[in-house]
């Protein structure tokens, strides 16, 4: 429900100017992990092989994760890029020993992070304990995954912990929040991608003082505050060397007053260090390739989502008993909404043989026979794998992740040549030992079929256009929609079989809308498939 | 200067909130549409209205421009209503009676922008078909023969007695003995001052348009609905005021048309509107692509809390636009003081 119109105006009416409290962080341990990891990223980036632009884009990932979130400084953050890139013996091998010298300078700095807090959150325990004190009414906005790292901040120092009603996480839950006294915001003032937040901040602001940690070196996009009436001024608001700097900024229609605190130690004046750059900027050109299109997430479930380009048609389904038009295409973010159902029809499959594999039929004979032999001998079959010339770097790690029951999807390879060769290693489908399938049909072609299913990729037997499909399919679910509504009402995914009286065989899959977010930028081949949300993550801005 | 008397005060509520004078945002954007120029400029205006939040900013515009054009003397559709007759008698004649392909009109299988049944309803009861049109070249006999057993012509409409015939599902150009005349004491006391012509209060007018959220037409009714202002004669819904029609069973005569960003149908057949108000982003980009609309001013209004892609997709519209439109400084000089967290860009076309 938006907020009173006349409330947001008395509270403008009241502001004669916004305070920015811009707490500015350094640290020269961090530092040297980012610039580490930053100049790894560049350089795989250059590589001419598709697994460096993989492992390029997951530290990306990694690092703007760390540059926009108040990650706790931990053991995890070196394992994270330990099983990146693995042994350090097999990077050189592989890239150089530039990457090599990098990727022992990032381990070290990481290794040596646990034994510091890290600063930013120490600087939002003491904003937020300052804030209570002052019984100043206060909200954070962050990306939903990021909220379990403001709500550790006081789990160890005994202060009551950030309620839910303290969380901002879109656009909606701005548009739709009374006004207040401050917001939390960790990161850079970013329209899109990592850290990003609604331009509303600056141009239509509910609070009086927005309280901005950043890590040094991390600007504000210039245009953020984008007004289409008046757009934004370009203004710098601190000398750069002062401890605290005030400014004055005009954003559209809205006045700012900045200020800057430069905390930590600056590796730029430490000889042999150079100022921090910004990361995030440098990786957003970097990541600009026309290949990409603009694409919308909606995340489905706590670990998986779907990319869609810009104002898609999406056929979704609205569980709400009072809608008069349940089934029917939406545009994410504007007629998709959290708790409706998007719809993937997977019909007329590729049925070699006339059997037809369920959700996770195949994937338990190879997935048995993969835990199997992890068990039994996982250096072996790290090894056979490398042989047989599956070469991820940090195989174990994919394996282990292989291993997994199928959830909202099966968890395989991305690629078929990795999981033709993963099942040629099994041994799966060679032994006799498999259920009932046609005989000029391999089983890792049928499995395969079945992981692209679990993905919603239409694995068509034509060149069906999927608009035509869909128009048939509208007619054929909106007489299930009885028996649709009541599967919803379990408040999860589902499977519906398209019933044998229609002309049309298949599947339809309903994935439950739990999150909207725009500021991605994926290929072609990201978008419309159900992925894992570590993997999107590569695709924001 | 201020534009409600002290001596008759209006009070307003939003949401079912207390009772308070008119804030200063609500006749600020009141205000915007009273002072429009009024009928089709010479050079074609196109506003944007930026809010800090949403809200039922487009209805105030266009109940502003509804009081404008309570007083215009022109402002009528009884003085066009039977050569609007006429026109739509042919196009149920020579087109929509025999045509078979699935309706669409403004899609692109017509000229049309909406159906023509045939229907007319005679004093708002009795239900006629069209059944011919004299083509004859004196204007004073040219008339329209229906029927309403679909055997025989019944009546002849001149132009004479026009007035007592409206197109079926559509407002009558006048009301019939004074039936759903509108308050005007509601509207002078909105604008103080405001010079209204009695008879337009019983008349409709189609030279205004009002045109819905992308969403659908029930999300911009549901926002006219919260905003409420009261005097000592009554309360009135914003939603009453504007007098859509299909929004309240009571409004007999309508002074503006609804377009229906979603389905993009018009709530009637309109010869082309001075003035468009859009509610929203995608309403006010889908309002400047359509044809119907190309010499109207058109006054958009959007909030800035939504995402970035939408802003820019309306920046990147109006940023196009200067190409031929320049800032219109003179009138944007005359809108001050904007209050606090609304900005407006007013451009004017170049040249005629």
């Amino acid at each position: 429900m938006p907020v009173v119109a006349s409330r947001v105006f008395d509270f403008l009416d009241k502001q004669e100017a916004g305070t920015v409290e811009r707490h500015e962080i350094a640290s020269a341990v961090f530092g040297i992990l980012r610039r580490s990891l930053r100049q790894i990223v560049l350089k795989l980036r250059d590589a001419d092989e598709e697994e460096a632009l993989e492992i390029s884009d997951r530290l990306r990932a990694l690092l703007s994760e760390w540059l926009t979130v108040p990650v706790p400084f931990d053991n995890s953050m070196r394992d994270a890029v330990a099983v990146l890139l693995g042994e350090a013996e097999a990077v050189q091998a592989r890239w150089g020993s530039d990457i090599r010298a990098l990727y022992d300078t990032a381990l070290r700095a990481a290794e040596g992070l646990p034994s510091i807090e890290n600063p930013v959150r120490e600087t939002l325990r003491a904003v937020i304990c300052e804030l209570r004190s002052q019984e100043r009414t206060f909200k954070v906005y962050c990306h939903r995954r990021a909220r379990l790292h403001f709500e550790s901040l006081f789990v160890p120092h005994g202060d009551s912990p950030l309620s839910g009603v303290a969380f901002l996480h879109s656009v909606r839950d701005y548009r739709e929040t009374e006004p207040f006294d401050a917001l939390i915001k960790v990161g850079p003032l970013r329209t899109r991608g990592w850290g990003s937040a609604p331009d509303a901040l600056l141009t239509a602001p509910r609070f009086g003082t927005l309280v901005q940690v950043v890590w040094s070196g991390c600007s504000d996009e210039p245009d953020f505050g984008y007004d289409p009436v008046s757009p934004p001024v370009d203004s710098s608001a601190a000398d750069g060397t002062a401890p605290v700097a005030a400014a004055s900024a005009g954003r559209g229609p809205m006045r700012w007053i900045v200020r800057v605190t430069r905390s930590g130690e600056d590796p730029g004046a430490f000889p042999g260090f150079a100022a921090e750059a910004d990361e995030l900027q440098v990786f957003r050109e970097m990541n600009q390739p026309s290949e990409r299109r603009p694409a919308t997430l909606v995340q489905v479930d706590g670990e998986h989502g779907i990319l869609y380009p810009p104002h898609s048609q999406v056929l979704s389904l609205d569980p709400d008993q009072a809608a008069c038009d349940p089934i029917g295409r939406r545009i994410p973010g504007e007629t998709l909404l959290e708790s409706m159902y998007v719809i993937m029809p997977l019909v007329g499959d590729v049925d070699v043989g006339g059997v037809r594999a369920e959700h996770g039929h195949y994937s338990k004979i190879w997935k048995e026979r993969l835990e199997k032999e992890w068990q039994d001998d996982a250096v072996g079959l790290i090894r056979r794998l490398h042989v047989a010339r599956l070469n991820l770097v940090h195989l174990a790690a994919a394996v282990r992740h292989w291993c997994k029951p199928p959830s909202t999807v099966i968890h395989a390879p991305q690629q078929m040549k990795h999981f033709e060769i993963l099942l040629r290693v099994l041994g799966v489908g060679s032994d006799g030992n498999n259920s009932p399938r046609p005989k000029w049909a391999p089983l890792w072609q049928l499995a395969w079929n079945e992981v692209r299913r679990s993905r919603g990729e239409a694995i068509q037997a034509g060149f069906h256009e999927q608009e035509v499909v869909e128009e048939q399919l509208l007619v054929i679910l909106r007489r299930l929609v009885p028996e649709i509504r009541e599967k919803a009402l379990a408040n999860a995914g589902f499977h519906q079989a398209i019933p044998a009286s229609y002309d049309m065989k298949g599947d339809l899959l309903f994935f439950k809308v739990c999150d909207i977010e725009e500021g991605f930028s994926a290929p072609e081949t990201e978008l419309k498939v159900v992925r894992e949300l570590n993997m999107i993550d590569q695709w924001r801005d | 200067m201020n534009i409600f008397r002290p001596q008759m005060r209006m009070l307003f509520s939003e949401t079912n909130q207390d009772w308070q004078p008119v804030p200063s945002w609500v006749r600020f954007l009141i205000r915007l549409g009273y002072d429009w120029p009024n009928g089709v400029s010479a050079q074609r205006r196109i506003a944007l209205v930026s809010m800090p939040c949403d809200s039922a900013a487009a209805g105030l515009i266009a109940l502003g421009a509804l009081i404008r054009d309570l007083g215009n003397p022109i402002a009528n559709d009884v003085d066009g209503h039977f050569d609007a007759l006429l026109r739509y008698a042919r196009q149920y004649l020579e087109s929509c009676r025999h045509c078979t392909v699935s309706c669409r009109p403004g899609m692109g299988s017509c000229d049309y922008v909406a159906r023509a049944t045939g229907l007319l309803r005679h004093q708002g009861r009795k239900l006629y078909e069209i059944f011919t049109v004299s083509n004859r070249p004196d204007i004073e006999k040219q008339s329209i023969g229906c029927s309403n057993s679909r055997l025989k012509l019944d009546r002849w409409i001149f132009r004479r007695s026009a007035v007592d015939w409206k197109i079926d599902g559509e407002p009558p150009p006048q009301s019939i003995d004074h039936e759903g005349a509108l308050p005007e004491e509601a509207y002078v006391r909105i604008v103080a001052g405001a010079q209204i012509i009695p008879e337009n209060l019983q008349r409709s007018f189609s030279g205004l348009c009002l045109a819905g959220r992308v969403a659908g037409g029930t999300a911009t009714h549901e926002a006219c609905t919260l905003i409420r202002f009261r005097s000592a004669n009554g309360d009135y819904a914003l939603s009453d005021l504007l007098t859509v029609r299909e929004w309240s069973p009571s409004n007999v005569i309508s002074r503006m048309t609804f377009f229906n960003a979603r389905t993009e149908q018009f709530d009637r057949r309109s010869s082309g509107s001075a003035l468009v108000v859009a509610d929203g982003d995608g309403g006010f980009l889908k309002m400047l692509g359509r044809p119907e609309f190309q010499r109207s001013d058109v006054i958009g209004v959007i909030h800035r809390t939504v995402e970035r892609d939408h802003l820019e997709a309306v920046g990147n519209r109006m940023l196009g636009l200067r190409q031929w439109y320049a800032e219109d400084s003179e009138m944007l000089s005359r809108l001050t003081p904007t209050p606090r967290g609304i900005s407006v860009l007013i451009l004017k076309r170049r040249t005629p």
